[in-house]
């Protein structure tokens, strides 16, 4: 420890100064990033579109708010809770929803307008 | 002694999955400078890549996101996401080799978490394996994390890059490694950004890097790398190459192109590390 560098706690890489639209808000999301990320798996995968909302209903940790994102397929809504859109992404698989489909229905607009003139 | 013969650094937009499946003509010069980047590799007789990328909540999650991690295994199944994956087959490893660059970087001050099996490789890794024909070549993967808050220090990401260089030259093999860096450049794929290309911060990394004061990327913070949306996070993977070409190697850009059907800025580019 003597060694060690003096770290700023305020140090800007801090979790809970991003910005929650910007990346992953993992305080706000992690059930529901459970959720999607247990989709990645095959068996998991034909469970679930076999019968949503039994599989949805067998989800641990989910808050009603989570379960209503999930059953309406709503992507905006879980961009706004802190999603990863990697996450939000293998969801659209699944659902055999395109790229830019996933990315408008966040909030997005296609095709997108320039990133400096929007800052 | 073995030695790094090349550095390379490339986007991995999963869009290009589709384009290397399809390979339409319009896609048809990005297609030809990722094959140039395979028998660039090829043509400096490299037998090992250390792949440096990001993992996108495909092989790690939430509960256990490591800052850095290597993949230690003899062969790396692919990621499912959501769809089966983007290729059936198995990209190769080398556990050998793989477990002493990991000991050395350990050794150096770099605590990776090290995945000794079941490691999986998504779009990240894989698409620029394909598309450069370099597939067949074993892998070291290394994730850098640039999806889950907090993520690492550039400067950091310099440092592991040069103390990579240094476990390689220190293997006493007469292995020829080379290192792919991928990600970027700027991209941002939900939300109201969703899809713009930042220009100007891709041009300026891209200025910078094949500069001999490359080092300068070592400074960014991760606000000026988010300027890039998102996945100018992901800048990191190349600033990590950077380290491990050190400052005195020539650059050259090979490919920027903002092809809007691909949502990102896409960036190729060589370090030139000079022969021993």
């Amino acid at each position: 420890m003597a060694n060690s560098p003096k770290v700023e706690v305020d140090s800007e890489l801090a979790v809970d100064r991003f910005p929650a639209l910007i990346m992953t808000n993992v305080r706000n999301s992690y059930w529901l990033s459970r959720s999607l990320f247990s989709l990645n798996d095959q068996n998991n995968r034909m469970e679930y579109l076999a019968d949503r909302d039994r599989y949805i209903a067998s989800q641990q940790g989910l808050s009603q708010h989570d379960r209503d994102l999930l059953t309406n397929l709503d992507l905006r809504g879980m961009y706004e809770v802190g999603i990863s859109i990697y996450l939000i992404r293998s969801l659209c698989l699944v659902h055999g929803i395109g790229f830019v489909e996933t990315g408008v229905a966040t909030g997005g607009t296609w095709p997108p307008q320039s990133f400096e003139g929007r800052r | 002694m073995a030695e790094l013969v090349a550095c390379f650094c490339c986007s991995h937009a999963p869009t290009l999955a589709k384009i290397y499946a399809e390979r339409p003509q319009s896609a048809k010069r990005v297609l030809d400078i990722y094959e140039e980047v395979g028998a660039r590799v090829r043509n400096y007789g490299a037998d090992l890549l250390v792949v440096v990328y990001n993992d996108h909540l495909d092989n790690f999650f939430l509960n256990a996101f490591p800052t850095f991690a290597m993949g230690i295994d003899d062969s790396f199944k692919v990621a499912d996401e959501g769809r089966g994956g983007y290729w059936k087959g198995e990209a190769r490893g080398d556990f050998i080799i793989g477990t002493r660059i990991l000991g050395s970087l350990v050794e150096q001050g770099f605590d990776l978490t090290a995945c000794y099996g079941e490691m999986v490789l998504d779009h990240g890794a894989l698409v620029p394996l394909l598309m450069s024909g370099l597939i067949d070549l074993p892998v070291i993967p290394l994730s850098v994390n640039c999806v889950v808050p907090p993520i690492p220090q550039a400067s950091r990401c310099w440092d592991l890059g040069a103390a990579i260089r240094h476990s390689v030259e220190a293997l006493d093999t007469n292995r020829r490694c080379a290192v792919l860096a991928t990600g970027g450049l700027s991209h941002q794929l939900s939300g109201p950004k969703f899809g713009v290309i930042a220009e100007e911060f891709d041009r300026g990394i891209l200025e910078l890097i094949v500069s001999q004061e490359r080092e300068k990327l070592a400074e960014m913070t991760s606000w000026e790398l988010l300027r890039g949306g998102e996945g100018g996070l992901e800048v990191l993977n190349w600033i990590v190459a950077a380290g491990a070409a050190g400052e005195t190697a020539d650059g050259e850009v090979l490919l920027y192109d903002t092809t809007s059907a691909l949502m990102t800025g896409m960036g190729v580019v060589e370090l030139k590390i000079p022969p021993r």
